[in-house]
């Protein structure tokens, strides 16, 4: 994955698009990169056969429910309406 | 014999700074306690302990004379048989990226500067009409986009037990406000644990509710599919006497739950007998955490197995993915909510969290679906191990609390803080009710928090347990040392 991890490249592009950066500022984006990167690379080491997000696909009554989080029904009841 | 006469008795109550709203509420209603003088006492307070070179900086705006009037028309309205509720004659603090009508919304930003509500959100909009008193603003990270609580452009908030020391955030000023005896109650927002790691680190109660739950309508967004709002109080009792007010369907955000809103305190007359506690055998509590904060919440759990309630390991090594998925959806919906911004007013955010909108252009939509995809699989294994028990209790975070400085970036060093959200983020990503208690402190004098967690739209019982283990323990009560209780 391509990022803007490194400090130098970081001050560059910031000069670029004429914006003030100090090293300080260069320091936590190499920091935050990396976080962002270690995550993507995580995410994309788990094996997510068969868990596509259906729910999000699957169309609803018209004004009915949200969709399903985690398994749990969410019928509509109307009572804590407001 | 002596001719001076002996001083009136005050005409109310004293107003103690650290009581909760349970200790508060029956006395406003009693009349034994006017909402005008616990309104003055928040001010003198906030006046007190806010401002100046060693002030918290909890609050970006306070309205005096507003929240004065409204406690008048409270106590009018009290005095007159018209009591609303436990939240009636209270001072409520909100986080800057909620709405009020005709107040400004900044989201702690230099690009927000200016930007009036036109309307209130619906959580303000609940609790005014609970009668609760909106006294202010309260400071925050940049948008929310951070952990440590620092905000270069609106001040840092500084952690009520030790001044050099972080809040934690995003939802700093919240915590901080509360934890001082400012006020009684505050909202904040909670995407990566910005209400639960607050909560912990100033020593407060705080619950992240369900997903859905709580209506996001007139909230800035962070990360839409992992926002959440939530109280942030002395007590968990007083937590649950929020949710009363704040939860229920509302047809302007489009995540809003129709699932039936329950008294959230039905569950403390039970206690912790029958129930079955998880705790994971790894990740949370691993070699790689704080031994005291290891210590503390071992500690907790085992007085809580004293007194009832049935203790079950369980193995979930998959929770150490959890916080990856809390990132990967968070670092693309932050891009997708700035991206506009950003290119027009790059100039006018604090370079540091420009920097960490900026370090998600780079991340595809291929891995924002896959980060999307991984959560299904996240939650699957989630659900499959809640099967076995009604709660989940880990520590909150996984570090002792930082100081500012060791948080601060300097050249060479992007700054301390990053382990904090490892244990709340997972629960952004299953929206679970999550819900962190003070269980302790530190041998430097440091809060240390217990985080409980249900199942989904089950904080009842989240509740429950917070609840019943604040009656057998006393860390809650206890005030920042050198902030001592007004009375």
């Amino acid at each position: 994955m391509a990022t803007s991890n490194d400090a130098q490249q970081f001050d560059e592009r910031a000069q670029e698009n004429r914006l003030h950066i100090s090293m300080s500022d260069a320091a936590e984006i190499g920091g935050f990169a990396e976080a962002v990167a270690a995550a993507i690379s995580t995410i994309r080491g788990i094996d997510t056969t068969g868990f596509e997000a259906a729910a999000i696909f699957v169309p609803t009554p018209s004004g009915g429910g949200t969709p399903k989080i985690f398994g749990h029904p969410q019928e509509r009841v109307g009572r804590d309406s407001d | 014999m002596s001719n001076i006469e002996p001083a009136p008795a005050p005409a109310t109550e004293p107003v103690s700074t650290y009581d909760s709203i349970t200790q508060i509420a029956p006395k406003i209603e009693r009349g034994e306690l006017s909402p005008v003088e616990l309104v003055e006492a928040s001010l003198s307070r906030i006046s007190q302990h806010d401002s100046g070179p060693h002030g918290l900086n909890a609050f970006l705006g306070v309205w005096s004379d507003q929240a004065i009037a409204d406690a008048r028309a409270a106590e009018k309205a009290i005095s007159s048989g018209g009591y609303l509720g436990p939240l009636h004659g209270i001072p409520v603090g909100l986080k800057d990226l909620i709405d009020v009508a005709g107040r400004e919304t900044t989201g702690g930003s230099k690009v927000l500067a200016g930007n009036i509500a036109k309307s209130d959100s619906r959580v303000a909009k609940k609790l005014r009409a609970a009668g609760a008193i909106l006294i202010g603003k309260l400071n925050l990270v940049e948008f929310a986009i951070g952990t440590t609580g620092l905000n270069p452009t609106t001040g840092d908030v500084k952690n009520p037990w030790d001044r050099t020391h972080i809040t934690a955030g995003s939802s700093s000023g919240s915590a901080a406000a509360v934890a001082s005896g400012m006020i009684p109650a505050a909202l904040g927002t909670d995407t990566g644990g910005s209400v639960r790691m607050p909560a912990s680190l100033c020593g407060i109660s705080g619950l992240k509710p369900t997903y859905g739950r709580v209506s996001r309508s007139g909230v800035l967004d962070l990360s839409w599919s992992m926002d959440h709002i939530g109280p942030m109080t002395r007590t968990t009792a007083d937590c649950a006497l929020m949710m009363n007010v704040l939860a229920g369907h509302d047809a302007s955000d489009p995540a809003s739950s129709h699932e039936p809103v329950p008294d959230f305190t039905s569950g403390f007359t039970e206690g912790l007998g029958s129930l079955k506690i998880g705790v994971p055998t790894d990740y949370f509590f691993s070699d790689s955490v704080d031994s005291e904060v290891l210590a503390l919440v071992r500690t907790a759990i085992d007085l809580m197995s004293r007194n009832g309630a049935e203790i079950v390991e369980l193995p979930m090594p998959w929770a150490e993915k959890g916080r990856a998925i809390n990132l990967g959806v968070i670092i693309c919906e932050v891009v997708a909510v700035h991206e506009k911004i950003i290119s027009e007013h790059a100039d006018l955010y604090t370079p540091a969290v420009r920097s960490r909108i900026q370090s998600g252009f780079n991340v595809s939509a291929i891995d924002y679906i896959r980060a999307q995809r991984a959560r299904q699989w996240f939650n699957h294994h989630m659900a499959e191990s809640m099967h076995q028990v009604d709660v989940l209790i880990t520590p909150t975070v996984p570090i002792q609390t930082p100081t500012i400085a060791d948080c601060t970036p300097s050249p060479g060093n992007p700054g301390g803080g990053l382990e904090l959200p490892l244990f709340t983020g997972v629960f952004d990503v299953t929206g679970q009710p999550s819900h962190s208690v003070p269980c302790g402190f530190s041998t430097g004098g440091m809060p240390i928090g217990m985080m409980i967690t249900g199942h989904p739209f089950d904080e009842v019982t989240v509740l429950r347990v917070g609840n019943a283990y604040e009656t057998l323990t006393d860390w809650h009560q206890r005030p920042p040392a050198d902030i001592p209780d007004a009375t």
